[in-house]
């Protein structure tokens, strides 16, 4: 079928003037040219072979983008857990117990997280303002998940996360996040929905998961 | 007003006499190196025809000659095998005039060997293979830029042609059209020099001329019949040129294969093989092994009788090159061709004139002569030096229409089934024939390192990103590299990636550059050309991408924008032509 063209502009990842052009210049053959424009497509990839010009068979997607989520924090969440209780007297204790019950795949990938987790907490705490601290590994890896992943941990006792305003922390949001950019998607929407006091009262109050699921869900904005 | 500047710079001056004294010095050398071989080859192959009288002689002979001919250039002179044009291309297009000084003699003892012995190659070949060499050492000692060693390169490609062939224009029109691929009158001013004088040193100590055979073509006439049979004519040669560089190309394909397959490290083992079947035809034929500018002379004075053996002969000729070139034997297609030519354009006639003996057609040596235009023509598409050539050699000035009408439709035929040259095909293939003022060529000379931004900032790694903030008002752009504390590149980052956390102080303080850094941007090495470079930007769609040195450092940035901004700069220099 004899492309338009549109679509052998497409193809050529140039604009339809241009392969106008290239067409009134008797550069490019086309198939018809009583004022329609047409070209095969197997010539005009043999063309564009002859020039040295690569064709594009199809657009190519942003490779970090993954099917766009409409809202990524609660998306990440619903694949992750809301937890009570977490017990733990140091940060430390706190991550080993949250490496457990958090839902990663395979055996061999706690330790790793863990140690990853104790490490990004040497380089620099990872508390944030209000009594909440975010761990997450250094680098984003698809050793630990194929799809972001955010757990909240609600804290059985207060603990001393070495945070800069000097309080202590209630809550641990731990983050997993198969790459950077998606990493970056999680965390700036976790930037927006802590910043509401409602949220930060409702952790603290201990409020069920549902209950906060239910808060984080209305606060995030929707991408649609 | 200011008054026109209409003389050159000292420099723009002297420079074409600098050039015209080395073009004078290289076509000495060329002509040296011409008559040394072929008077080589003669007295090798006078020396060696007791032994050919026998059959075992001629059977095992070719074999020997094609053996030794590779294990010399191959093993003794470690350089890849065959007729050498295309290495002389790639010096020209890839390596700015470079060849290496042993490069002048291992060839020519390489086909010395081999045709002599009796394969089915000829000695242009190779002798533009050294002469090109000693242009471009005659260049060196003389400390040339690329440019003019270039240049000098195809002097000596057109004094060796100029002095083998006794014919002072063809070698000037081959080193333009099949070498260099450019007509430029500062081209053209050290080439003639070279070529006059190549042609010149021969006739002045008196050697016979050296393709003597060639001018055995007495004086002929012909009429518009003979005009539209050149036609036919034409087309047939286009064919046997299609014919020939095909075959050639799929035996050396099939050599490859065998070469992998057996493991041996050099093709001496194919080639003695293929030397057997050359034997077992000159066996048969004589006349369709070695050069054969005997079988030329013979059919030139008509001595060689029309009959249906020629189409036979046809096919030996053309199997017994592909053989000798196929199996990767060194020696040229040159000298093929022109048997090949003369045997077809015989026959040709021949078969003209018993078809219609009502009308009066032309003698069919002249008809050889037309179709060794046209053989040559095809199968190095190049229409210029197969006129020419069959034009000086033999002579047969009143024949230019004929010529020119077998020459450039046999190119046509050419043009229509090969893509490239025989040549040019193996350059082409690889993606390196990059004539001059070509786009692929100007990417491949610009390197990524002289395109570096220098205000590219980079980050350590561990930095968070309030650091990254508190460098932002310091410059304009929007792409960090992040180092590790040796500066080893481990990602990029981007500024607008970073819109959504960027303006709340908490979250920069706790996120790490690492954390957020995009590890999947291939990094640029420095020493790469754009030509590559430009193959990663479309392939990744970035804008910026960073540069690394061959260590992995971070040394900078490069940017579509510059990229295109010195393009264009460097298309300016590299089009003009200064030497002009």
């Amino acid at each position: 079928m004899p492309l338009d063209l549109h679509q052998a502009a497409l193809k050529l990842g140039v604009s339809p003037a241009t392969v106008q052009r290239w067409a009134r210049q008797g550069r490019l053959g086309m198939v018809r040219p009583s004022g329609e424009f047409l070209f095969e497509e197997r010539e005009l990839q043999q063309w564009a072979r002859n020039q040295g010009l690569k064709i594009r068979n199809e657009l190519k997607k942003p490779q970090n983008v993954r099917a766009l989520q409409d809202k990524p924090l609660s998306a990440a969440l619903a694949k992750g857990a809301i937890l009570h209780n977490v017990a733990g007297h140091t940060p430390g204790e706190v991550l080993s117990v949250l490496v457990e019950l958090s839902p990663v795949t395979e055996d061999r990938n706690r330790t790793a997280l863990l140690q990853q987790l104790i490490e990004r907490e040497a380089l620099a705490s990872t508390a944030l303002s209000a009594g909440v601290a975010l761990p997450h590994p250094r680098a984003p890896s698809d050793a630990f998940t194929d799809a972001p992943v955010v757990v909240i941990a609600m804290l059985e006792q207060p603990v001393d996360w070495l945070a800069l305003d000097g309080e202590l922390v209630h809550t641990a949001i731990l983050l997993l996040n198969p790459t950077a950019h998606e990493h970056l998607q999680v965390l700036s929407r976790l930037a927006l929905v802590l910043r509401e006091q409602k949220l930060v009262d409702a952790l603290k109050a201990r409020s069920s998961a549902e209950d906060i699921f239910g808060i984080i869900d209305s606060l995030e904005p929707s991408n649609g | 007003m200011a008054r026109a500047n209409i003389f050159h710079t000292r420099g723009a001056r002297s420079e074409p006499w600098q050039l015209a004294g080395a073009a004078l010095l290289v076509g000495i050398a060329a002509s040296i190196v011409a008559m040394a071989l072929r008077g080589g080859v003669h007295y090798l192959f006078d020396l060696s025809n007791e032994l050919r009288s026998h059959w075992w002689g001629m059977l095992l002979l070719p074999a020997f000659g094609a053996m030794l001919g590779v294990f010399i250039i191959r093993v003794l002179f470690r350089e890849p095998g065959g007729h050498g044009v295309p290495s002389v291309l790639e010096a020209v297009t890839r390596k700015g005039g470079h060849m290496r000084r042993r490069s002048i003699i291992s060839r020519l003892l390489g086909s010395l060997c081999n045709v002599s012995a009796g394969g089915s190659a000829g000695l242009e070949g190779p002798i533009v293979y050294s002469a090109a060499a000693v242009g471009s050492s005659i260049a060196d000692a003389m400390r040339m830029a690329e440019r003019q060693r270039v240049l000098l390169l195809a002097c000596g490609v057109a004094g060796g042609i100029g002095a083998i062939f006794n014919s002072p224009l063809t070698g000037m029109i081959f080193a333009m059209e099949v070498v260099l691929a450019e007509w430029t009158l500062g081209a053209l001013l050290p080439i003639a020099i070279s070529a006059t004088v190549a042609t010149e040193v021969p006739r002045a100590l008196s050697l016979s001329t050296i393709e003597g055979p060639l001018q055995a073509a007495g004086s002929y006439t012909w009429n518009g019949a003979d005009l539209v049979a050149s036609g036919c004519l034409g087309l047939l040669a286009g064919l046997v040129s299609v014919a020939l560089v095909i075959c050639i190309f799929r035996a050396e394909g099939i050599t490859r294969k065998w070469k992998t397959n057996f493991a041996t490290s050099n093709l001496g083992l194919v080639a003695g093989l293929a030397g057997l079947g050359v034997g077992a035809i000159g066996i048969f034929m004589p006349e369709a092994i070695g050069e054969g500018y005997g079988t030329i002379a013979n059919i030139l004075n008509g001595t060689t009788a029309l009959s249906s053996a020629l189409l036979l002969l046809l096919f030996a000729k053309l199997i017994a090159t592909t053989l000798t070139l196929g199996s990767n034997a060194p020696g040229g297609i040159f000298a093929p061709s022109l048997v090949l030519g003369a045997i077809l354009g015989y026959g040709f006639g021949g078969l003209l004139n018993y078809l219609f003996p009502e009308v009066a057609f032309a003698a069919p040596s002249f008809f050889a002569i037309a179709a060794m235009a046209g053989l040559v023509a095809g199968s190095m598409q190049a229409p210029f030096t197969g006129i020419m050539l069959a034009l000086e050699s033999t002579g047969s000035w009143e024949g230019t229409l004929p010529l020119i009408t077998v020459s450039v439709l046999s190119v046509l035929v050419s043009r229509t089934f090969l893509r490239h040259s025989f040549y040019t095909w193996e350059l082409a293939e690889r993606g390196e024939l990059m004539r001059p003022g070509s786009d692929r060529r100007i990417l491949s000379e610009i390197r990524v390192a002289e395109l570096l931004d220098e205000e590219s900032i980079s980050i350590t790694s561990g930095s968070t990103l309030d650091d990254l903030t508190r460098e932002l008002p310091n410059t304009s752009r929007n792409q960090f590299a992040v180092v590790d504390e040796s500066g080893r590149l481990l990602g990029m980052l981007s500024v607008t990636s970073l819109r959504g956390v960027i303006f709340d102080e908490m979250v920069r303080k706790v996120t790490s550059v690492d954390t957020v850094m995009d590890t999947t941007l291939p990094a640029l090495k420095g020493e790469s050309s754009l030509l590559e470079a430009t193959d990663c930007f479309e392939e990744c769609g970035a804008w910026v991408l960073p540069v690394v040195d061959a260590e992995g450092m971070f040394i900078g940035t490069l940017s579509k924008s510059m990229l295109f901004d010195r393009y264009r700069r460097e298309l300016i220099v590299q089009t003009a032509d200064h030497l002009e």
